[in-house]
């Protein structure tokens, strides 16, 4: 009973179900805020889904001679697996660890799995909403095209439950771990920060396992092995997570007490890794929970100290745009989403390169590297990709979460504090600028006059982007998060932002190529167009201006 | 200096009255308590007199500017305390304080000359360059009250300034409101302390329903409610439907 309590609190708290229905009963318009955040979503993943599914009725399409189609069911597996391990990093240590909630829930008398409980069934909430867009596809391809009966769809109802309990535990399992080991450092942020990071470069690994075409030398001899009538495809594809294949068999093996096995063996499992993942939080939980709330005190300042701390006077934009940075970096979670994600990206990219074996990478080396053009298109693409993928902008006005009070009553114009988020946004992109020059000096051996091109291609391609996803941001900032992650990771302003800046940047790219098809060189092309997104960032600025003045006026909190 | 005039705030389509056309003002070198009970619309008027909620009518006039026309004018002449002191809790003390003064625009001397002071004043100086994060409730509530006092303003509008606060904190700021009223500042301070409000304010006024149903000085407030000593007996009686 107790412990019901615990999940449905959570889960009416976390996912604002109370609200949402205070609202309907209310009739209130602000209701309908929560469908059409479901709309905007469903809306923005569609043209994925669509492609998806494609793809997935495509490899049924491949799989049919050789009598595999159930790859296609394993495939979608192992995609939303990854998905929810790599998204459930992030979000488990948000959840777990960095919501305000705990410090009502130790207080009261519940045993720590309780409590863990609860985190952990709206992590698993999160979870299925997460893997929906992957698993949904496969088990409707698969189901649809095979004239599957109806114990397929229970059955298909079962293994959709099962499937995120053993990434979410997994994911539980590790950062329970790391905060623990992070509560008994002296660097507690810098270690969860760095413990995230393997973490996400462990993932990247784990996830690109079935890339990996044999072993060298004896690749023809593999595939042909896939090829076989069996379930050579299947096994491959769930090598990165077996209980895919498990789950592909509960769902069709012929006979129906080995699909019912199979149903049991993957419950099972699911069921011992979550007694595992209590087990260790009954005894990790709350060490690495109070080392969240521990910070380490200093030593304090002396006269002389003080007096030297408080000398430099420092202008609105700079005052601002520093207080921003600070508490962006010193969150380790946004620290990793916005600004360490900027280097780690490339190398989470390069990673396919070294996993995909030694015979693929000579070509890929000729395509990226042989070709002065695309080296130096790709590196201003991800200059002004980071842009994107960084949701320091995005989430500029949202980070200031109930805060924002502090901002509308300061004597700054909000012009001016537009301005600091700008300032902001491309002092964290300045941290490409070395992973460009170690692709263009170190690897593609650029002259520096185009390194200086590039990266002012990137840059200047960045500023409507920047200016987009503040724009977004301002017009409806999310300010009511309760832990500082989820005014990244709950907020649709990113989504948005990514998903029209994507729009954008694809416009940008298709001028590029436009340009040189149209037989103009390199750089004529990159700085027409960089003139072009400076023109075009100007005019989402000027927008951005007028609205930032009415919306400082207008939030209310 | 503060002119509050017809001011009203309505919730839920106008069906809740948080504030109903409420007429204040406070003068030059007045400290002027705001009591009620909870949901009277102390924090709603305060908001307002801020900038944080936008009235439905009326306006308000402070330091000689009005609110609406002229929001940086006003923000630049009032420091605002609010109830709830979680301010940046990953940003040290010293670092909040720097960066109130720079968009406060203190000059570098009288930042050497006052934050030292108002440290060692509100015992903070000792934890100043740790996180906010690291401080006790309290010790959050002085360092947002540190960082009101720094550009030296005309007003202070302040929402439960004494919650949280050790007695010779407590007295400390006392100390300095009754200083910068003698100097011509205006202090606007909500409270549940009636004894504070009692010894602290010159006037007093007491909001109901977003009504205000009382306003004066401690010896007019008696004469409304008869036979009544205490302020809390007279606060009792007049806010008691």
């Amino acid at each position: 009973m107790t412990t019901r309590a615990v999940w449905t609190t959570s889960l009416k708290a976390h996912f604002g179900l109370s609200l949402a229905w205070y609202y309907v009963r209310r009739r209130d318009i602000r209701c309908l805020a929560f469908v059409g955040i479901a709309v905007a979503v469903a809306a923005g993943v569609a043209p994925m889904v669509y492609l998806y599914q494609r793809l997935l009725n495509a490899a049924y399409d491949l799989t049919l001679p050789l009598g595999q189609t159930p790859v296609v069911l394993t495939m979608s597996m192992v995609a939303a697996a990854a998905a929810v391990l790599f998204l459930g990093f992030a979000y488990v240590m948000s959840v777990f660890y960095f919501s305000t909630d705990l410090p009502m829930l130790i207080a009261l008398p519940l045993a720590p799995w309780q409590v863990l409980s609860g985190k952990f069934v709206v992590v698993l909430v999160a979870g299925y909403l997460t893997m929906a867009p992957l698993v949904l596809p496969g088990l409707l391809v698969y189901g649809i095209r095979s004239g599957a009966g109806g114990l397929y769809w229970l059955q298909a109802f079962a293994v959709y439950l099962v499937t995120p309990v053993i990434p979410v535990s997994l994911a539980a399992m590790a950062v329970m771990v790391l905060m623990r080991a992070a509560n008994v450092a002296r660097h507690k942020d810098a270690v969860r920060l760095i413990g995230m990071i393997v973490l996400t470069l462990a993932i990247s690994v784990f996830a690109m396992l079935p890339a990996r075409i044999g072993p060298p030398g004896r690749e023809a001899e593999f595939v042909a092995r896939l090829l076989l009538p069996g379930d050579g495809l299947i096994v491959q594809a769930g090598r990165a997570f077996p209980p895919a294949v498990w789950a592909t068999r509960a769902l069709t093996a012929p006979a129906v007490a080995v699909r019912l096995g199979w149903l049991l063996a993957l419950a099972g499992g699911a069921l011992g890794m979550t007694a595992i993942a209590f087990a260790l939080g009954q005894r990790l939980f709350y060490g690495g929970l109070i080392g969240g709330e521990e910070v380490r005190a200093g030593r304090g300042l002396t006269d002389s100290q003080l007096a030297m701390r408080v000398r430099r006077v420092r202008g609105p934009v700079w005052a601002i745009a520093l207080r921003d940075l600070r508490l962006l970096t010193r969150e380790p979670m946004s620290l990793l989403n916005s600004v360490a994600m900027i280097p780690l990206l490339p190398v989470l990219m390069a990673l396919p390169l070294l996993a995909i074996g030694d015979a693929a990478q000579p070509g890929l080396q000729d395509l990226l590297l042989g070709s002065p053009t695309v080296s130096r298109l790709a590196g201003a693409g991800y200059v002004a990709a980071m842009a994107l993928m960084a949701p320091a902008s995005s989430s500029a006005f949202s980070r200031e979460g109930r805060l924002f009070w502090v901002s509308r009553t300061i004597p700054v114009d909000p012009k001016v504090q537009v301005q600091a988020k700008l300032a902001q946004a491309y002092l964290i992109m300045l941290l490409t600028l070395p992973v460009l020059a170690i692709l263009g000096f170190g690897v593609a051996g650029w002259p520096v006059t185009d390194f200086l091109l590039v990266a002012a291609a990137g840059m200047a391609a960045s500023l409507p982007l920047i200016g987009l996803s503040l724009l977004l941001d301002i017009m409806r900032p999310y300010l009511t998060w309760q832990n500082p992650v989820a005014a990244i990771k709950e907020n649709l302003n990113v989504l948005l932002a990514m998903a029209l800046g994507g729009g954008l940047m694809a416009g940008q790219g298709v001028a590029v190529m436009r340009l040189l098809g149209a037989g103009m060189d390199l750089a004529a092309a990159l700085l027409t167009v960089s003139a072009a997104s400076l023109l075009a960032g100007a005019a989402i600025l000027a927008v951005l201006l007028r609205t930032a003045a009415g919306r400082y006026q207008r939030v209310e909190i | 200096m503060i002119e509050l005039s017809g001011l009203t705030k309505t919730y839920n389509r106008g069906q809740v009255k948080a504030v109903d056309a409420l007429d204040l003002s406070v003068r030059a070198g007045e400290v002027f308590g705001f009591l009620g009970p909870n949901g009277a619309g102390k924090t709603t008027t305060i908001k307002m007199m801020v900038g944080l909620l936008r009235p439905d009518r009326g306006s308000i006039r402070m330091a000689g500017y009005d609110l609406a026309g002229s929001p940086l004018e006003v923000k630049r002449r009032l420091s605002y305390v609010p109830d709830n002191p979680d301010i940046y809790q990953r940003l040290t003390g010293i670092e909040y304080l720097n960066f109130l003064a720079d968009v406060y625009r203190v000059k570098a001397e009288e930042r050497q000359e006052r934050i030292p002071h108002l440290l060692e004043l509100f015992a903070l100086t000792r934890v100043v360059a740790d996180p906010i994060k690291s401080y006790s409730h309290g010790m959050r509530h002085k360092i947002v009250l540190v960082g009101a006092l720094l550009h030296d303003p005309m007003i202070f509008i302040m929402d439960e300034p004494m919650v949280g606060l050790d007695p010779r904190s407590a007295h400390h700021f006392k100390e300095i409101l009754r200083d910068r009223c003698a100097h011509g500042r205006a202090v606007f301070f909500s409270t549940h302390i009636l004894e504070v409000a009692e010894k602290l304010c010159d006037r007093i006024g007491i909001i109901h329903k977003g009504k205000l149903i009382a306003l004066g000085t401690m010896d007019e407030l008696r004469d409304q409610a008869r036979d009544k000593e205490s302020l809390e007996q007279i606060f009792l009686e007049l806010t008691e439907t």
